[in-house]
């Protein structure tokens, strides 16, 4: 009984700890510097653009998600209450609309080789070796 | 027979739900169940949007006045075009529809967007939003401060998006006109009011007969404004104007006869600054609508969780001046002061539930009457809401 607590114990901190990196990334053409600023611009719906203009089209992964939850609260300083209040006015008042939702790290990384005005947010163990790292949460 | 509101939903739905390409449509709707009681007090009218909800001791727990479901639907055409439409029903209104929003866009750029249909004015802080109560953590926007009546146009927009460093910035101008026929907010403020500074309340004819006054019409030919607001970290600085001419008020009398009066151009400004850490919420806003009134609120708050506390103050002095150019005494200005505790609570995705305390202290009421004759209306009003998203 005593090593499946333990067990379960480590098993619960190593997915914590999996969970608690975020890796935000961009096309290996996208040559656009990007800090925790810029990103956070471009998450919320602030700026369409990167910094050399060309569009900057934001992906984000399902709001119940671990990771997005980190990535909500890390980068955009908001919990995912928080964040669904902010994009409900922008929506319904045609000021913005919010980031498309894909599902999971293999179809972020996808779609981000696919098109170089993505950009997307992925859990540090995901293999990023085919995409640009930019910014780690 | 179905009405012709009706037939606006149904073509409108229609429309949304047969798009050549079902990937390019998307429906999401907001709406809101309010339950209000006066606590105590003479009285208490929830001036917007559109003079919704006035509760009196008589109304007991009222739950229709400001409840409303709202329904977008959005089809995009390209990458930049898109047709925007929503609907809403209000319980004031009895359940029917109207569309408050309808509009083609169109971005120019990444930094530039057009619009041209209807749209709501941004002129407020929260003013375009006043409808998504889910995007604030009021149950309502303040009421001494969020008291313009035309909170939508017909006419063209443009929105600019950019940064510069730390700093991103949206800017919207916009130009249109309006006529709301009939105004329901200057309708239920002149015939429940007494509110004589444009209209009188009723008309008395030679022989002595009088008829009241039964409708209200607001029209105005030209409105343009630029709204635009500057994000920095956790701030939001939010700065616009907006000046209007050709406004003209049409009342209807019970005989048929009409009146007008005529406003050449009249200006409203507004300056808001809010803070917004996830922890801990500030917000001030200030406007003015010259010959009108002058008017503020504070708010401070804290995130809890998925609770929020709200406390905010408020205040409206009148500074009204008539058409003719006469400017109402201080003391026949209507003058209002509001505390208001708010509370929300996220329980679930989408949804929240809100209560809100409000004390009222009125002089000069626009709508209660002064039943005790004390020449103030001091009301204290409690409501609860649940608000979604979806």
């Amino acid at each position: 009984m005593k090593t499946v607590l333990i067990t379960g114990s480590i098993a619960l901190f190593y997915s914590i700890v999996a969970v608690a990196d975020v890796v935000v990334i961009v096309n290996p053409n996208n040559n656009n510097t990007l800090n925790k600023t810029s990103i956070s611009q471009i998450f919320l719906g602030k700026t369409n653009a990167f910094s050399d203009g060309s569009q900057a089209i934001p992906i984000n992964q399902k709001e119940d998600t671990p990771l997005s939850k980190e990535f909500t609260r890390k980068a955009l300083k908001k919990s995912t209450n928080q964040l669904r209040a902010y994009w409900s006015k922008l929506m319904f008042t045609g000021k913005g609309t919010p980031p498309k939702v894909v599902q999971g790290d293999s179809e972020v990384i996808k779609l981000v080789l696919d098109n170089p005005n993505l950009i997307g947010y992925v859990s540090k163990s995901a293999d990023t070796s085919n995409v640009k790292v930019v910014e780690k949460f | 027979m179905i009405s012709t509101n009706k037939k606006v939903l149904i073509v409108s739905l229609v429309i949304l739900s047969t798009s050549v390409n079902a990937a390019d449509t998307s429906v999401s709707g907001f709406g809101s169940i309010v339950g209000t009681s006066l606590i105590s007090g003479e009285g208490y009218w929830v001036e917007h949007p559109s003079g919704a909800g006035y509760y009196t001791e008589d109304s007991g727990f009222e739950i229709e006045e400001e409840s409303l479901l709202g329904l977008q639907g959005r089809v995009k055409f390209s990458d930049k075009t898109s047709i925007t439409a929503q609907v809403i029903m209000r319980g004031q209104d009895d359940w029917q529809p109207t569309i408050d929003q309808l509009y083609i866009s169109h971005d120019l750029s990444n930094t530039w967007n057009a619009k041209l249909g209807k749209m709501r004015n941004p002129v407020y802080l929260f003013s375009d939003a006043m409808d998504i109560h889910y995007s604030f953590g009021w149950l309502r926007t303040p009421g001494t401060s969020y008291s313009l009546s035309a909170i939508d146009f017909d006419g063209v927009s443009a929105m600019y998006k950019d940064v510069w460093g730390a700093i991103s910035n949206r800017t919207i101008f916009y130009y249109g006109k309006v006529d709301k026929n009939p105004d329901p907010f200057l309708t239920e403020l002149f015939i429940n009011g007494g509110f004589n500074t444009a209209f009188t309340t009723g008309e008395v004819d030679s022989e002595g007969n009088f008829f009241p006054l039964v409708e209200a019409r607001n029209t105005i030919s030209d409105l343009f404004g630029v709204s635009t607001e500057f994000y920095l970290g956790d701030w939001t600085a939010h700065f616009a104007f907006m000046e209007d001419s050709g406004d003209e008020g049409i009342a209807t009398y019970s005989n048929g006869s009409t009146f007008v009066e005529k406003f050449t151009w009249r200006d409203f400004y507004d300056v808001a600054l809010s803070y917004d850490d996830g922890e801990w919420i500030a917000i001030a806003e200030w406007n003015q609508f010259k010959g009108v009134y002058k008017s503020y609120y504070v708010t401070l708050g804290k995130y809890i969780d998925d609770w929020q506390v709200l406390l905010t103050y408020g205040n409206f002095q009148g500074e009204v001046i008539t058409g003719s150019g006469f400017t109402l005494p201080d003391e026949d200005q209507v003058k209002l002061d509001t505390v208001t505790a708010s509370l929300r609570y996220d329980f679930t995705a989408g949804m929240a539930f809100k209560a809100e305390l409000i004390l009222f202290s009125n002089e000069n009421s626009l709508i209660v009457p002064d039943t005790d004759g004390d020449g103030e209306i001091d009301s204290s009003v409690f409501s609860i809401a649940f608000d979604f998203v979806f």
